[in-house]
């Protein structure tokens, strides 16, 4: 029935998912508002208008369940995470976006550590945090550009940008309760059949009708499935990465017998 | 019963995130944030697949996301790589400069709004260099 996965979204039975569409168009103006403009704006409005969109998403998700440390601890770093996000997007000096985007980061690894996967957490913030942001901040720095500049102050087409981004959005919205998992789902976690996949990916430990936990050894896990059901896959990752590695050094050194 | 409850809010921070970095990918004007906003998008597609690998209780969702950090690490290097060549030639990491090579029957983008002036720059007292003797005025009655 359509009306059950809707209980699951914090919607009483029946009730329609428009309740959505208010934080969407919300977060819409705020984000129009919001985005950098040559001669400026009023950034206390599009900042309001995002807090009140967070606020009401908060408020339609935690009509669901009871309040407790983990549902918390997924709003403090959701709202962490989408009001860093909104800085990257809106933020004009591109250092102080891509200080945001760190923080994006760090959220989402908070994130994923809430959902049983310390390995990721690790793994996204050395590579993210410690790698990416840090080497396109030292681009940014060797790439200085005087005061405010074309690059920085101005935003191509906002509205219809913004458009474009909150009716995905919207559209998102709309379907993942119609079409979002309920309880009869997975009625047999351990079937290596249903998931095309061996054992080594599967979680032992589980029994039919209740969902597995995410064991603690996430790391040995990975391990076992990584090498055996997709080491087609990890070679070719190794493999790409070489490929990179050649690519960029090829690209991005100077070679003076180019220039004639 | 919470399990998929939080399910559907992960799923919805991951359309979140996704959808901003969309906006910022077409919108916003400079190379490094525009690069940036694409490896957001990636950040809310690998916090859906944790979610549901969470969710399903096997290790398929964490698995991408290990080969999305790999893919995103080789495209961090390679747009490094192009973005400095396109700097070198114009010393702007501004991508209107590349417009010419838009779609045939694309009208330009023309920046009609001027930017503010940007502020003088302060005025800082001149002081005398260390080791010269300042000139003085002659004293009037000088002998």
């Amino acid at each position: 029935m359509i009306a059950a996965p809707g209980i699951l979204f914090g919607l009483a039975a029946g009730e329609a998912v428009w309740p959505w569409i208010v934080p969407t168009f919300l977060g819409f103006v705020g984000i129009y508002t919001l985005l950098p403009r040559p001669r400026g704006g009023l950034p206390i409005l599009g900042g309001a208008a995002v807090g009140i969109a967070l606020v009401w998403a908060a408020a339609l998700l935690i009509r669901a369940g009871a309040f407790d440390a983990e549902t918390f601890l997924f709003l403090a770093f959701s709202a962490n995470a989408v009001i860093a996000a909104v800085g990257l997007v809106t933020l004009k000096n591109p250092v102080r976006g891509a200080l945001s985007f760190a923080l994006v980061i760090l959220s989402t690894c908070g994130l994923f550590l809430l959902q049983g996967a310390p390995f990721l957490t690790a793994a996204t913030t050395i590579v993210y945090a410690g790698a990416i942001i840090v080497t396109f901040v030292f681009v940014i720095m060797l790439a200085k550009q005087q005061g405010g500049s074309d690059a920085d102050a101005r935003a191509r087409e906002p509205f219809l940008g913004s458009v474009t981004g909150f009716f995905l959005l919207a559209a998102l919205l709309y379907v993942l309760p119609i079409t979002g998992p309920s309880l009869a789902d997975n009625d047999d976690p351990l079937s290596p059949v249903r998931w095309g996949v061996s054992e080594y990916s599967l979680i032992r430990g589980a029994t039919v009708g209740r969902r597995p936990e995410l064991p603690a050894e996430n790391v040995a896990y990975l391990g076992r499935s990584l090498f055996s059901d997709y080491l087609p896959a990890v070679e070719m990752a190794g493999t790409l990465l070489l490929v990179a590695t050649i690519g960029t050094i090829l690209i991005a050194a100077r070679r003076k017998e180019a220039r004639r | 019963m919470t399990n998929v409850t939080l399910l559907n809010g992960y799923l919805v921070v991951g359309a979140i995130l996704f959808a901003l970095g969309l906006i910022g990918f077409m919108v916003r004007r400079n190379l490094i944030i525009m690069f940036l906003c694409a490896e957001m998008m990636l950040q809310g597609v690998a916090l859906n697949l944790v979610a549901f690998s969470r969710y399903h209780g096997n290790m398929q969702g964490q698995i991408f996301t290990l080969f999305i950090i790999t893919v995103a690490a080789c495209e961090a290097g390679l747009a490094l790589a192009l973005v400095l060549t396109l700097y070198r030639d114009r010393h702007s990491l501004d991508v209107s400069l590349w417009q010419d090579n838009r779609e045939p029957g694309e009208p330009a983008t023309v920046d009609e709004e001027p930017l503010p002036a940007a502020p003088p720059p302060p005025d800082f007292p001149q002081l005398t260099p260390a080791g010269h003797e300042p000139t003085r005025p002659q004293e009037a009655g000088h002998v």
